[in-house]
């Protein structure tokens, strides 16, 4: 028995070592290793940025991978799988302050990326009025785009401030979710920049109300995707193109698989919401929420709260790790 | 020690000595960059283990006896040549070992000067005119690549490599090192070897991309008038002991057009399907072509393409005749500890690796800072909370 172990044990080290040792070297990481081995190289480098990368990375909570369910139905700790992506085009014009002298260009493009993080906070106050308890601002891209000024993609981390329903059947249920288009991407409508901040508030609005509507069906509800797109279009200075849409999750158990279940895996009701909001349904939909919002009459699966507060510190909002919270006013 | 551990050991030890068999060559320090000779006594070369980002040599490195015609291939811009494989009159190629002795062939060996002088470039757009008896050495290259610890950054590259950094930072790339946020930018070594005594020698050094260090080699009895570099880089220049000047012109502004061969019919450019995109880059390639001759006639009284040496990927260069046995060989003219010309940059290097990323982590973490508003944490600002129920 022992031997059965150890034979192929010898055997796979004496052929893996030498081709480890031999790769490393082939790929040119055998500096890397040796230096990892090594006492010099180790102490050489002092480590002045400070685990920047690790302690973004660190906002995304502990959840393994393989349980999904468990992060993105925990209310207390901010995960990966329950995320706002936001997407806007960028300029340097934005990231400076009023008055700033703008950098030389070669400089430009790490501005803008530099800045991207504190740019990003800017819509979590939003966030927070309307459906999360927590916002953080997680993973930022810029891309280039040909013919247009950079889109910044910031994903933001949120927990949920809305009713996800009953979750007792976790241990037993299976995820299921529904695609959900909020402003149609057919849609050819430009929307003045004044305008944006309204209609996301309504975007907002109709995500959490899908979800209502789905919890009431399924028993649960989790936005786990929001994602918003806002692009200047190169045309018309000041005007942009607006896509939104959601993913939604609940959890599928047996005290909740009724009609309704049957009828979202033969399909017939994704992209319910799509069907209202085609290229007409565009300003029917969303324009009339645009309307409700700014009328205050907007209706939600929770009530709006009254204009959030964000403190420093905090005793309500436990597992962001050790990152320590700023005070902003909301506006 | 139990018997699993003791199997494992000695597997290990099998592995080591394989390792150790394969590569003995590469660690034994390189008996042949000891060897003396010339007017620099090659003593005391490194090989540094420890280089990173290095490029990677072919087998034909180690080959003196490689068939020089295997040396090369035909390239988009133009030849792309193979160590030891060393460019020569009428494009022709030789293996460097047939004309110098004691060179670095080592993987991944990297040279490093004690020192350095700026030598500012010229403020005039003409180049000192050939002299009569002079011959004019036309040696132009695309690129050099073989890596020496002279490293020179300039701050706009310094800031492209702050971005790439923290590119991967906010995209929340796992397992980054804090010192990859500072990247090489060696300036590769270009060997130069002149055996041409036949008149005064006019060296124009010309590269069409990156940067290059030209390390010149003359053998007694040569006599240099005059080098003048003509490049959009960074250029160094290991230069022999005589009386001459040295001129330094920045290519690609309004002054000095860009260096830009004649386009041939056997480039990549021209041999690979055609579309629109390469008929574009071909046709701006003949313009910038005959920009650049017409600059060079006027400068130099000659085409551009007149006597031309190098390949566009090229580690060594011969001016003259091939020695005529083993014995008459050139020995290699070191860049370990000498001190070399270099044009200004905002940053130069010639320094053990961990000495310069150590110093230019701290610059590229105040760039950043800058960039940021004047605060690192900005970059990774607190979560934010609703407070009100």
């Amino acid at each position: 028995m022992m031997l059965s172990r150890i034979l192929p044990a010898a055997i796979g080290g004496v052929i893996a070592i030498p081709i480890i040792l031999l790769n490393l070297s082939a790929i040119g990481s055998w500096a890397s290793f040796e230096e990892s081995m090594g006492d010099e190289a180790s102490s050489a480098v002092p480590p002045v940025l400070g685990g920047l990368g690790k302690s973004l990375n660190s906002l995304w909570g502990g959840h393994v991978a393989s349980n999904e369910r468990a992060a993105i139905f925990d209310a207390e700790r901010l995960t990966k799988k329950r995320v706002v992506t936001y997407r806007r085009s960028i300029s340097l014009d934005m990231v400076l302050e009023p008055g700033e002298t703008p950098p030389h260009p070669d400089f430009h493009d790490l501005f803008i990326l530099a800045r991207a993080p504190t740019l990003s906070t800017e819509r979590c106050p939003e966030m927070l009025a309307k459906f999360a308890t927590a916002c953080a601002v997680g993973r930022i891209s810029i891309s280039e785009g040909r013919n247009s000024p950079p889109v910044l993609s910031t994903t933001y981390g949120y927990l949920p401030g809305y009713d996800f329903g009953d979750t007792s059947n976790i241990d037993k249920a299976e995820l299921e979710r529904e695609f959900v288009d909020l402003v149609d991407r057919k849609g050819n409508e430009r929307i003045r920049e004044g305008d944006l901040p309204a209609l996301r508030a309504a975007i907002y609005d109709l995500a959490i109300q899908e979800c209502a509507s789905l919890r009431a069906d399924k028993g649960s509800c989790m936005i786990t995707d929001l994602r918003i797109t806002e692009i200047a279009d190169a045309k018309r200075p000041g005007f942009y193109r607006v896509h939104a849409k959601s993913v939604m999750k609940w959890l599928k158990g047996p005290e909740h698989a009724g009609p309704g279940m049957a009828a979202m895996r033969d399909g017939s009701s994704r992209h319910s919401v799509a069907d209202d909001a085609t290229v007409a349904g565009f300003f029917t939909k969303v324009a009339s929420t645009v309307k409700d919002t700014v009328t205050g009459s907007a209706s939600a699966s929770k009530p709006a709260p009254d204009k959030p507060v964000v403190r420093n510190g905090g005793n309500a909002f436990r597992s962001a790790g050790s990152a320590k919270f700023q005070k902003v006013d909301p506006g | 020690m139990g018997p699993n551990k003791l199997l494992l050991a000695f597997a290990g030890l099998i592995g080591v000595a394989v390792f150790l068999g394969v590569y003995k060559d590469d660690l034994s320090g390189g008996d042949e960059n000891t060897a003396g000779g010339g007017d620099g006594t090659v003593t005391g070369l490194v090989v540094d283990m420890g280089g990173g980002g290095g490029v990677s040599l072919t087998n034909t490195d180690i080959d003196p006896d490689a068939d020089p015609e295997k040396l090369r291939a035909a390239d988009m811009f133009g030849w792309k040549s193979y160590p030891p494989a060393m460019a020569a009159a009428d494009d022709t190629i030789l293996n460097a070992h047939a004309v110098l002795t004691g060179l670095p062939t080592k993987r991944r060996l990297r040279q490093q000067p004690a020192d350095y002088r700026i030598l500012a470039h010229e403020t005039g757009c003409t180049p000192r005119p050939p002299q009569a008896g002079e011959r004019l050495v036309n040696i132009s290259i695309g690129r050099a690549e073989r890596p020496t610890d002279l490293h020179a950054y300039s701050e706009a590259e310094m800031a492209e490599d702050s971005l790439k950094w923290l590119t991967q930072v906010l995209n929340g790339k796992n397992y980054l090192k804090d010192d990859g946020i500072v990247r090489d930018h060696f300036v590769p070594v270009a060997d130069v070897v002149l055996t041409d005594r036949s008149a005064p020698l006019y060296l124009v050094l010309q590269n069409g991309r990156n940067d290059v260090l030209w390390n010149l080699h003359a053998v007694p009895g040569v006599r240099i008038a005059h080098v003048a570099t003509i490049s959009a880089g960074t250029v160094a220049l290991n230069p022999v002991p005589g009386e001459y000047g040295i001129q330094m012109f920045r290519a690609g502004g309004e002054c000095v057009p860009k260096v830009a061969r004649r386009p041939m019919e056997f480039w990549g450019l021209f041999q690979r399907e055609q579309d629109d995109e390469l008929r574009a880059i071909q046709a701006r390639m003949a313009g910038n072509h005959a920009t650049y001759d017409a600059w060079f006639r006027k400068a130099f009284g000659q085409p551009s393409e007149q006597g031309t040496i190098g390949f566009d990927l090229t580690h060594h260069v011969l001016v003259g005749p091939v020695p005529e046995n083993k014995e008459a060989r050139v020995p290699y003219r070191p860049i370990q500890g000498a001190t070399v010309l270099i044009t200004p940059q905002d940053y130069i290097f010639t320094a053990p690796k961990r000495d310069r990323v150590a110093f230019m982590m701290d610059l590229q973490r105040q760039l950043i800072a800058e960039a940021a508003g004047g605060d690192m944490a900005a970059l990774s600002p607190a979560p934010m909370e609703r407070t009100v129920q």
